[in-house]
């Protein structure tokens, strides 16, 4: 339950008061971003304390920086899942505990309660996020399975395309084949939700 | 690089998988080619929604409190921990002291992505744009010869402070609590000599929120003695055709 009463404010509005220091607006933008910022984080790090501290140095991170987010450049959430993801990938680093094969259950195989955080946005935009995540997921999930391992090892484990076929013991040309028809693939199922100003 | 070799490296590039040697041999390629640039940015707009396919998980109601005391601890906006967003009076000050504030960070930050070599070239493009266009306010702000103009038309909001580098002709306008501008209009900041007309300093709009900045810079030879916005048919007009609701005097 967020915290903050609906409003139907843009991202881009909050953003904008939260550059002029306002710290209502930063808890508005937590209520709508930090479920699917935390759910990355814990798919990245593996660990609930560890997500927690990711997810808490990521908005104070946009809280210090919020003026210089370009929306030219893409939406704010996108900016968002950036920041944790590339803040979850150094902490892997720095603990030297890279995922060797990554744990399925963490990404795609969850179950039936696990529901998407209510985020105090309007309806019809949570309405978005809940359908744009359904179509993400069914599309990863339809990829031919080493399509979508290359994919995982990338994105969730930050592992570079070497390691990637140190790890699987393939030729590097076939990780490196594999990893772009697997993003062709996704490229065209997920057409229809690009460019939204509330998704990544 | 052949079109097969930079279409793989397109797809590890986005998702970060690209070893040292081979990023540097991309971005490359990636500046000389609107090609890839086009493909690199749809791809980064795939890469970004995976996100989604992580197990939704909900967050400990107490992260939301952590996060908001973190926020007021690392405030490095010069003002007090305990000092709360209350005056309306003190948004300008706030406003430029996290412009200052978000430069130091963003230097820093940006040299940090660099090192840490997976910042996508498009973002730290941006970052750069970003602290250019920052350095220009700051430098604008800080110099000596600044004026500094209050613009209102009563004692009542709203209201807008403009900020005048006499040297570099850069204008700053920061405005408050100006509702944004009806469909197919917009605001236009004017420039007034002592018995001049009005030269158009551009045209701006306001957030949701009733805050706005623009900069401009004045054409060569003009002192502003007057500053003043006008709503005007959007895409501006050569000479005001409405009564200026902000206007103030350099003092």
């Amino acid at each position: 339950m967020p915290a903050t009463l609906p409003t139907s404010a843009t991202d881009a509005d909050i953003l904008a008061r939260l550059a002029l220091g306002e710290e209502r607006a930063l808890g508005e933008l937590y209520d709508r971003h930090s479920g699917v910022a935390y759910s990355l984080a814990c798919a990245i790090v593996r660990d609930e304390t560890d997500a927690e501290e990711v997810v808490a140095d990521c908005f104070a991170q946009i809280w210090r920086t919020a003026a210089t987010f370009d929306p030219a450049r893409g939406s704010v959430a996108g900016w968002i899942t950036t920041i944790v993801r590339t803040r979850s990938l150094d902490l892997l680093r720095a603990q030297r505990r890279r995922a060797r094969v990554l744990d399925d259950a963490a990404i795609l195989n969850d179950d039936e309660s696990a529901t998407t955080p209510s985020t105090g946005d309007t309806p019809d935009r949570d309405v978005e996020r809940s359908e744009a995540r359904e179509l993400v997921r069914r599309s990863l999930a339809e990829l031919p399975g080493p399509q979508r391992q290359v994919l995982e090892l990338a994105y969730f484990g930050g592992l570079s395309q070497s390691e990637i076929a140190a790890q699987l013991s393939e030729p590097l040309g076939t990780v490196k084949t594999r990893m772009r028809a697997g993003l062709e693939k996704l490229r065209n199922a997920l057409r229809p939700i690009m460019g939204s100003e509330v998704l990544p | 690089m052949s079109a097969t070799s930079w279409h793989e490296a397109a797809a590890a590039y986005v998702l970060g998988a690209l070893d040292e040697k081979e990023r540097g041999e991309f971005e490359a390629q990636l500046r000389a080619s609107s090609e890839v640039q086009r493909d690199v940015a749809e791809l980064s707009e795939v890469v970004a929604l995976l996100a989604y396919a992580a197990k939704p998980t909900h967050p400990p109601a107490s992260l939301r409190a952590r996060v908001l005391a973190e926020a007021e601890r690392v405030r490095p906006f010069g003002a007090k921990p305990n000092v709360r967003f209350r005056a309306r009076t003190l948004v300008p000050y706030l406003a430029l002291a996290a412009s200052l504030a978000a430069v130091a960070i963003l230097g820093a930050r940006y040299q940090e992505e660099r090192a840490a070599g997976r910042t996508l070239a498009v973002t730290a493009d941006s970052l750069q744009r970003a602290l250019a266009s920052r350095d220009v306010i700051i430098n604008a702000l800080l110099a000596p010869e600044v004026e500094t103009i209050r613009l209102s038309a009563t004692d009542r909001p709203p209201a807008a402070r403009m900020y005048w580098n006499r040297t570099t002709g850069e204008v700053i306008l920061a405005a408050f609590q100006l509702p944004p501008a009806r469909p197919g209009r917009t605001y236009q900041l004017w420039g007034i000599a002592r018995g001049g007309t009005p030269v158009s300093l551009g045209t701006f709009n306001t957030v949701a929120s009733g805050e706005g900045r623009h900069t401009a810079k004045t054409p060569a030879g003009l002192t502003i003695a007057i500053g003043a916005v006008t709503e005007e048919p959007e895409g501006g007009s050569p000479q005001p055709t409405s009564t200026p609701f902000l206007v103030g005097q350099v003092n």
